[in-house]
């Protein structure tokens, strides 16, 4: 493989940006199809009324609910490799990334339709927003779903702004090689850089504030998500180590994707030297790790629940793993938290087809998680009269799901031709710097 | 007579464009011995040797927004969250949820959001704004390979004085050297 140089590095990643073949715009067209069917299933949530949805007492949370909790854990890994290992230097992000801070905004925006599909009359969603109505009364601050619209705004907010400080100089490197509407479209948002030296001084200082901010924050997200939960006193909630729980599941399903996405991305866009195996075999070694600290704490809410004494939530936990849904449960215990250990053998971690599968099997194990947790525990609450045992998806819930996935991808896949999927500054700067000396020697 | 010939210059200058970080360090080390010190330097990667030669010792005050942005934010979320509980229970006479009118706890939360929020906001009108940001195509010197792989060092000069300028430049290494004009926009 030719030995990396700057102009390289420029060409290869600008190049994944030339006009797309017939097998892109496939996908998009399929992509967009399925978005115009998940939208199809809300309208007709919307005309007809939320009966169509299939939701019903006591277990009304769901299917919507589970999937607004999936794709903000999805959003949790792209910070983690933007933020928390830059500040821990581990250069090995680099290459990745940008796509997983993509894939970060991408999924809030997703994650972000659940709530106004879920409100049933979408249209009033500017009640949850900080503001009084016409009697003076405000929204309660001490509660969990207040939390959440401060934590999910702050994160698409500051996630949207970090990936956009990110793309700036790379924006502004394919401005000075584009021509026509990609032209207009990167000068303006380039916002004329020209990489002097006071731009990147301010850049590299503001970039390093972003990334200390969004380390809490991505902590601090899933933790509120998961006090949707505990604080309410509903068995199999209430539980203190739902906050770390929810933050190790989020990494792990986001992890997860990021791997989901860029095993085709890499092939696609032809980024073998710059993705190679040593990235997939980093984010392999961490799912390990995040598998297991998931698998501890499902350990532990088993341990805490027996050890608690309290009857309703034994009787909870063991009617998660032994009651009509215990083979979801086992699903996911099996896909979150054995799978994972398949990558302590070298060999396995650095085959493409297995990482892929395993990855995809690990997404369909988080959603069973968050829907164990929330419609499992649902249906055993402190009523016996209500209790109801079974669940069904309607087409219009399973219409939007679908359509769901589909808006997730057909944003990054529109995205990945727009603006460069691996940070080109980054990737210059990992390489050695350019010298007379070094050139006299032989090496540059 | 040219278009521009008319038109007020707004930045003119000598650019030297180079291939190594080495050379650059050396003619912006030279200019300066010559009493150039109003010089930039274009980068297409923030090099931390150029950086640490050219750039003023001092941090970048981009941190003072990163600070104050978020001290904002914690005094806003804690005194809109506390504004909201005395205002219910004092002229409304209702506790919610049987809760404190200041229940700090559940502040923190608010707090904290908005703290990370308003301080990231701040952070990047601080970053906008010290690197003078958005700015047109009006930029002397400025060339399309600055994005690639080569170093510009842009020294502002007169046209007068662009000879003595343009051979220190080369001396230093430059495998280019232009004089440019830039005038004001209409």
């Amino acid at each position: 493989m030719p030995e990396l140089t700057y102009s390289r590095v420029n060409r290869d990643i600008l190049r994944t940006l030339e006009t797309p073949g017939r097998a892109y715009w496939i996908a998009v067209a399929l992509l967009a199809a399925g978005v115009v069917l998940g939208g199809y299933c809300w309208w007709t949530q919307i005309q007809t009324g939320m009966g169509v949805s299939g939701k019903f007492i006591p277990t009304a949370w769901f299917a919507y609910i589970t999937t607004f909790v999936f794709w903000v854990g999805i959003a949790h890994s792209g910070t983690l490799i933007s933020a928390i290992l830059f500040l821990f230097r581990a250069r090995w992000r680099t290459p990745v990334y940008r796509s997983a801070e993509a894939m970060t905004v991408f999924a809030v925006m997703t994650a972000g339709l659940f709530p106004l599909i879920h409100l049933g009359r979408a249209w009033q969603f500017y009640w949850l927003l900080p503001y009084p109505n016409e009697r003076q009364l405000w929204p309660n601050f001490r509660s969990p779903l207040l939390w959440d619209v401060f934590a999910v705004t702050t994160y698409f907010t500051v996630s949207a702004m970090f990936l956009y400080l990110g793309l700036i100089p790379d924006i502004a490197a394919a401005r000075d090689r584009a021509t026509g509407w990609r032209r207009r479209l990167y000068r303006l948002a380039s916002l004329g850089w020209r990489g002097t030296d006071t731009e990147w001084t301010h850049y590299s200082s503001a970039y390093m504030f972003f990334a200390a901010f969004a380390t809490p924050l991505v902590v601090s997200v899933h933790s509120v998500v998961s006090w949707d939960f505990t604080m309410s006193i509903v068995p199999g909630w209430h539980s203190t180590i739902f906050a770390p729980y929810f933050v190790a599941g989020a990494i792990h399903s986001g992890l997860a994707m990021v791997i989901t996405l860029l095993i085709p991305l890499r092939r696609l866009f032809r980024l073998e030297q710059f993705l190679d195996t040593l990235h997939f075999e980093q984010l392999a070694r961490l799912m390990i790790v995040t598998g297991l600290i998931v698998g501890y704490a499902y350990g532990v809410e088993f341990f805490v629940a027996w050890y608690s004494g309290n009857p309703f939530e034994l009787s909870t936990f063991l009617d998660r793993a032994f009651g009509p849904h215990g083979d979801l449960f086992w699903a996911m215990v099996v896909f979150n938290c054995g799978l994972p250990l398949l990558f302590f053998a070298p060999r396995l971690r650095r085959n493409y087809a297995v990482l892929l599968a395993v990855s995809v099997l690990v997404n369909v194990g988080m959603w069973l998680e968050r829907f164990v947790i929330i419609a499992v525990s649902l249906t055993n609450d402190y009523l016996p009269a209500i209790w109801r045992k079974t669940f069904h998806f309607t087409w219009v819930e399973a219409g939007i799901l679908f359509g769901s996935l589909c808006w997730f991808l057909l944003l990054f896949f529109l995205f990945a031709k727009i603006f460069p999927t691996v940070s080109i500054t980054e990737v210059k700067e990992a390489l050695p710097e350019p010298r007379r000396t070094a050139a006299a020697e032989g090496h540059a | 007579m040219s278009r521009t010939a008319y038109k007020t210059v707004e930045e003119a200058g000598v650019v030297g464009v180079f291939r190594y970080v080495d050379a650059v360090v050396e003619a912006v080390r030279r200019a300066r011995e010559q009493g150039w010190t109003a010089l930039r330097v274009y980068q297409p990667v923030p090099s931390h040797t150029i950086l640490a030669e050219v750039a003023p010792p001092e941090k970048s005050p981009v941190r003072f927004f990163a600070l104050w942005g978020g001290v904002a934010g914690t005094v806003l979320g804690f005194a809109l969250a506390s504004f909201v509980g005395i205002k219910m229970h004092t002229y409304q006479g209702l506790l919610v949820g049987g809760k404190p009118p200041v229940s700090v706890p559940a502040y923190i939360i608010i707090a904290f959001e908005l703290t990370v929020l308003l301080g990231a906001l701040a952070t990047l009108a601080g970053f906008i704004l010290f690197s003078k940001l958005p700015r047109g195509e009006n930029v002397a010197g400025y060339g399309p390979e600055f994005s690639e792989d080569r170093f510009g060092v842009f020294i502002p000069c007169e046209a007068s004085q662009a000879e003595p300028v343009m051979a220190l430049l080369r001396e230093a290494g430059a495998e280019q050297v232009r004089f440019e004009e830039v005038y004001e926009e209409d």
